[in-house]
């Protein structure tokens, strides 16, 4: 079969939650995330449920908001919410967790897709699969 | 920088030097410069980038902007009201403004990410599934 060819730039970056706090603590994958997307011209993104999930609103969320004041924060609508439940189901999962994921799948996808930097790299591509564009886990 | 004339990412080896490290040699991406994107990025995405960066906003301001010729006549061959278009292409330029500077404060912090780093994400990417 014939490899299809890829762009070697992704569309956007998205973070999930350890993704997020993976940047905040400069990991070192997510510090090349950051730096290959600055690079690309590319954007990076927090779907808006992830801060719901990992905040605590109080001092502790200084390094997370550090990062999230140079990032660019997407809000979830319904449009969103019905796509997530879509992919959730297709890819047969349930439970909160699998929703946050398949929000951010979603959203990624909204984007045009690219790369989710993710410590759930396995149920992120397993989303991604059926999303209409290429969605990819970068692990952290 | 060194992007192509289609606007897209090519990948060249290259060295780069931080304060205080030595060389080091580290594929590099490059694209074109924000103020070139506006005419290679396709009406639609830029529009669409623009919204997910947007929030809610509701409010606009009236301004006067004097802008070079070519500027203008870049940004009036993309579709839509010349302010639409304007404002879409300063807030993408804003938001990858904020991301550089972003990728400054890590640096800062720790230096560039590693060559065997920055190849992992790229492979991620390239995948297949």
């Amino acid at each position: 079969m014939a490899r299809r060819s890829v762009e070697l730039s992704w569309p956007s970056l998205v973070l999930d939650s350890e993704g997020l706090w993976a940047v905040a603590d400069n990991h070192g994958d997510a510090k090349a995330a950051i730096e290959l997307a600055s690079e690309m011209g590319s954007l990076v993104f927090v779907p808006s449920v992830v801060l719901a999930e990992t905040l605590r609103g109080d001092a502790g969320d200084a390094p997370a908001n550090r990062v999230l004041n140079k990032l660019q924060t997407v809000n979830i609508d319904v449009t969103l919410a019905r796509r997530a439940a879509q992919l959730k189901r297709a890819a047969d999962m349930v439970g909160v967790a699998a929703t946050v994921d398949a929000l951010v799948v979603a959203v990624s996808e909204h984007l045009g897709g690219g790369v989710v930097l993710t410590s759930d790299p396995r149920d992120i591509n397993a989303l991604g699969d059926h999303a209409g564009v290429r969605v990819r886990a970068i692990p952290v | 920088m060194g992007g192509n004339k289609s606007g897209r990412v090519g990948t060249s080896s290259g060295v780069r030097t931080h304060a205080g490290k030595a060389a080091v040699e580290r594929p590099i991406v490059r694209s074109k410069v924000v103020s070139g994107r506006a005419s290679s990025q396709s009406a639609e995405g830029l529009a669409g980038l623009a919204e997910a960066t947007r929030g809610p906003v509701t409010q606009k301001r009236k301004v006067s902007l004097t802008l070079d010729a070519d500027v203008v006549d870049a940004l009036q061959t993309l579709p839509g009201p010349l302010s639409t278009t304007a404002n879409d292409v300063l807030r993408v330029a804003l938001a990858q403004r904020q991301l550089g500077e972003l990728v400054e404060q890590l640096h800062e912090e720790s230096g560039p990410a590693s060559v065997d780093a920055r190849q992992r994400v790229l492979a991620a990417w390239l995948a297949d599934r």
